[in-house]
């Protein structure tokens, strides 16, 4: 007899009917919720995009799991168990519902049906494990950044309900009724074998095994519907969402289009759930509150009142009840989005690739725009004398003033074109990072200038949310950069870098932007620098967010420090953000610490004699927590231009 | 219902102002200018005032045309309408003139119950325009108001505080007065972006600009015929560089704080 795949044995018709009845039921429910879900989002099927690329991500998904083994494997053993037990179920619809129905041929029959017994079988093992292994971490392990709701406990029993099920029920068939290739189907036989052994009837078995046969088939009913109404919906929406990319910040507006047809549609910002991009509310409403944004995120870390994870969620929850409830005040708190680094660790973080900081940046966008509601005075200061310190405008070339360095006239050319930016112009410690790298470049033979009327970039502007200070400066930026002839835009601060390269180039202000770091390292590789004197300390290096997260510039820096240390450079065990972005270095949010100081202790715990930074803010943040913590004599902060350039002579 | 108008001045930022020694005269060229900033606390005061009470706070400049990037500021922190009081016949105006001309401008917006000024300008800095005006248009005046304690609306008072060298003052007077408020009694809330924009693009509906005809001022008293006061010449008087910066707090640096202070002979 050739093997071939049994058919509803020991099954009464009305349970088999019922069981159809009740596919239909969940498939119809399915398909109901997340088509009036996603239509009250404003989703239309035209907003359908790059399915096959979402298809790509997802295994970059999974990997973005397993950065957290215990979870990340249980997660992927869920995820693929289920999957490969989802072809099979469609591979027995196919066969029995349409081939044998109608043209009474089958295929899972032979080497076919036992190869697919015993793919079955693994899948549903590797299925079973992973949701054992979830409902242990969540019952007994317990990471702090699970919040275990009654939902988790529904979903994890229905999946271990169907595992287990199933393989019981394989069992009984193979015990009461043993065919000769049970023992392809091995978890099933390895089961039939104990039922045997425990002295299982035949007329027990058959009494149990349609009702068994039925909860089964009715929890992937259950299951069918759970996909639309719990968090397991995650999965649909993953391709339906649109993931919003860290460095690519959505605008509400263009300056000068608005500027010409006099019209801007207000109100700007999110204030209410009806003011969230229709792809905001579907990403929304895929979040998992797995907390993996929560625990990458700098301000929570420090005890500040934000969590990011609090953000999605609560905006998800308002999103089910009401488009028109008012966020900010008393369900998010002013707080909260003024707490934000920018720093985007939540958006690297999030697996359902959700960008909790869009949120943020919409809420202040509202707050600032409409309401003029900023903390701090520095956005003030920029307006009335274009840099953040609220410095005179003509203190801005102080850093420059014996440096005898070529200022760009109009028409002018140069290869390199220096923008210094406000913090190294401006403040006395980091104007030494400025002059450190006039003295690198000069080392180098660089052709370089700078501009006589240099200002400020509008980053701090657009963090903030206030869009049009933002774009007013910006577009003077481009108007203004365009007047000259330069090849490389060069900055030494990571948060102009980014604006220039990310956010300017989506205005048609493209340039070829270099971070100094870039450039130096650039340098050592052409020849132009060379490293002449070995460092004797012993150095750690703090990544940048502007440069780490939002431009996956990581290798250059350790390049240099590599050459200039070897051995003696060493890694910081884990990252986190210094908390100088997102106005972090312009006024200090509520919390129980502050999360510079907890970066600091962070790099001590490798024992450095010499902390390597590459941008202003976190030299700033740095050498503050140094002092505060009583390092100032033992561990020195400086940019790794400084500390190259001692070891050019 | 408070009908309040706040006087500000479009000023050079004088921080970036250079003064050339040799030809004893100001460098201002290149030199952005910036709302007189004491006149950004009496904007602070009206708009506080309004959301108190009530009412409509108004704005007037005597300046060039490019002030109108300063009005432009005060209707976009809430100031309901601003007014451009511009003319080349105001030109070289000194104070008396300035108040007059102010006085004609505020005549004509007619009602009013609350007229305040900033302390003083940075660029002339004399405190002279509140007291001056207070006396054109013949009500009472009070400087360096630093509190209103209360108006009241029905009895048409109001109650204010002025804190000096060696005590509190306390004063009423009856509506409408006009005051001049002390710097840095408040701070200055952040200009709205969206009313900034919007007043961008809609410049005519927050600003009107008002030339010596539709105020009414007579020729004679304003710009340089009307001014008195004759500069005769500039100087530079040098003032003795002290400049000390502490930067943190510890008890060490406190003593040397205090050193400091005694032999520069401030305490
Ligand atoms: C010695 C001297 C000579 C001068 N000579 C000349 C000259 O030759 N040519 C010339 O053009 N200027 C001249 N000025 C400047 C001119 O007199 C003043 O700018 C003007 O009268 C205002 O006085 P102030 O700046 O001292 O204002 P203050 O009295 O210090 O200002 C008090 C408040 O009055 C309000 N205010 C002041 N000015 C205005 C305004 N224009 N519009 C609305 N509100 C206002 C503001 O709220 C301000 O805070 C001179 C000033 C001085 C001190
Ligand atoms: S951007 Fe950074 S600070 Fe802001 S919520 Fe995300 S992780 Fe937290
Ligand atoms: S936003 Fe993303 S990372 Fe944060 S809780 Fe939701 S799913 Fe997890």
């Amino acid at each position: 007899m050739l093997p071939s795949r049994p058919y509803f044995t020991f099954m009464p018709s009305w349970a088999v009917s019922v069981f159809y009845l009740s596919v239909v039921a969940a498939l119809i429910f399915f398909f109901a919720k997340m088509f009036f879900e996603v239509r009250r989002y404003g989703f239309k099927i035209s907003k359908l995009k790059n399915i096959n690329v979402k298809i790509k991500n997802l295994l970059e998904t999974e990997k973005l799991l397993l950065t957290d083994i215990y979870g990340g494997v249980a997660h992927t053993f869920v995820a693929i168990g289920l999957f490969i037990l989802f072809l099979g179920t469609i591979c027995v619809f196919i066969e029995y519902d349409i081939l044998l129905k109608f043209f009474n041929t089958r295929f899972l029959t032979g080497v076919v049906y036992l190869s697919y017994e015993v793919v079955m079988d693994v899948a549903g093992l590797i299925f079973f494990l992973g949701v054992l292994a979830a409902i242990v971490r969540r019952a007994f392990v317990k990471p702090s950044r699970l919040i275990n709701r009654k939902e988790d406990a529904v979903i994890l029993f229905i999946l271990l309900y169907g595992g287990l099920s199933g393989f019981i029920m394989e069992g009984i068939r193979l015990a009461i009724k043993p065919v000769p290739w049970g023992s392809a189907s091995f978890v099933g036989y390895i089961l039939s074998q104990m039922f045997v052994l425990t002295g299982l009837t035949y007329n027990l078995g058959c009494g149990i095994y349609p009702f068994l046969w039925l909860s089964h088939g009715l929890t992937l009913s259950v299951a069918v519907v759970a996909f639309a109404f719990t968090k397991l919906k995650h999965f649909p929406l993953y391709f339906l969402g649109v993931q919003n990319p860290l460095e690519k910040w959505v605008t509400p507006f263009n300056l000068p289009l608005v500027l010409e047809s006099k019209k801007i549609e207000v109100p700007l910002g999110v204030n209410k759930p009806s003011t969230l991009s229709w792809d905001q509310k579907i990403n929304a409403e895929a979040c998992v509150n797995c907390g993996r944004c929560e625990e990458a995120c700098p301000a929570y870390r420090a005890g500040k009142i934000l969590s990011p994870r609090n953000i999605v969620q609560k905006i998800s929850f308002t999103l089910k009840k009401s488009l028109n409830k008012e966020l900010i005040s008393s369900i998010i708190n002013e707080d909260e989005i003024w707490s934000c680094t920018t720093d985007g660790a939540c958006v690297k973080a999030c697996p359902a690739l959700i960008n909790p900081l869009d949120y943020i940046v919409g809420l202040r966008r509202y707050q600032a725009m409409n309401l003029g509601k900023v903390p701090g005075s520095a956005l003030f200061n920029i307006l009335v004398r274009d840099n953040p310190y609220g410095l005179p405008r003509s203190e801005r070339i102080g850093w420059r003033k014996n440096l005898d360095i070529k200022v760009l006239k109009e028409g002018e050319e140069t290869d390199v074109l220096y923008w210094v930016g406000c913090a190294a112009s401006y403040d006395a410690r980091l104007q030494k990072v400025a002059q450190t790298v006039v003295k690198i470049l000069r080392k180098a033979g660089v052709d370089f200038a700078v501009l006589k009327d240099e200002g400020c970039c509008g980053e701090l502007a657009r963090r903030l949310g206030d869009e049009y200070l933002f774009q007013e400066i910006m577009f003077r930026n481009i108007e203004k950069l365009k007047k000259y002839k330069f090849r490389i835009l060069l900055t030494t601060c990571p948060h102009g870098y980014n604006i220039f390269k990310n956010d300017y180039s989506e205005f048609n202000g493209k340039f070829k932007v270099y971070s100094h770091i870039e450039f130096i390292n650039k340098l050592l590789e052409e020849g132009k620098l060379e490293i002449k004197a070995n460092l004797s300390k012993k150095v750690t290096y703090h990544d940048p967010c502007y440069l780490k997260l939002y431009n996956n510039l990581t290798q250059e820096p350790r390049k240099i420090l590599m050459k200039a240390a070897g051995l003696k450079f060493v890694e910081t065990k884990k990252f986190y953000c210094c908390g100088g972005g997102g106005g972090g270095n312009w006024f200090e949010s509520k919390g129980e610490q502050r999360p510079n100081i907890l970066r600091f202790r962070d790099t001590l715990e490798v024992n450095p004699d010499l902390i390597a930074v590459a941008c202003p803010y976190c030299l700033s943040m740095f050498e503050d927590a140094a002092k505060t913590e009583g390092y100032e004599e033992k561990v020195e902060v400086k940019d790794i231009a400084e500390i190259i350039s001692e070891l050019l002579e | 219902m408070l009908k309040i108008i706040v006087g500000i001045k479009w000023v050079p930022d004088t921080a970036d102002v250079k003064f050339d020694p040799v030809k004893g005269t100001i460098i201002r060229e290149g030199v952005e200018s910036i709302i007189n900033p004491p006149d950004l606390n009496a904007i602070e005061l009206a708009l506080a005032l309004k959301e108190k009470y009530g009412g409509e706070v108004y704005v007037i400049s005597m300046s060039p045309p490019s002030a109108i990037k300063g009005l432009k500021m005060a209707v976009a922190m809430g100031v309901d309408k601003a007014f451009l009081v511009s003319d080349r016949k105001f030109a070289a105006a000194d104070t008396l003139a300035t108040s007059y001309t102010l006085s004609c401008a505020i005549k004509k917006i007619g009602s009013y119950d609350l007229v305040i000024f900033g302390e003083e300008t940075i660029d002339s800095a004399t405190g002279h325009i509140g007291p001056e005006v207070g006396e054109m248009l013949g009500i009472p005046h009070l400087s360096y108001v630093t509190e209103v304690q209360e108006v009241d609306l029905q009895q048409r008072t109001i109650k204010m505080v002025r804190e000096v060298e060696d005590g509190v003052e306390f004063f009423q007077a009856n509506l409408p007065v006009v005051i001049s408020v002390g710097v840095g009694i408040n701070t200055p809330r952040y200009p709205i972006p969206l009313r900034r924009l919007l007043t961008e693009l809609e410049t005519n509906k927050y600003i009107e600009t008002w030339a010596l005809n539709d105020i009414g001022a007579d020729p004679e008293k304003v710009g340089f015929k009307g001014s008195p006061t004759r500069v005769v010449k500039v100087i530079a008087a040098p003032m003795p560089a002290r400049r000390l910066e502490i930067r943190e707090a510890s008890g060490e640096t406190v003593k040397l704080f205090i050193k400091r202070l005694k032999e520069a002979e401030i305490i």
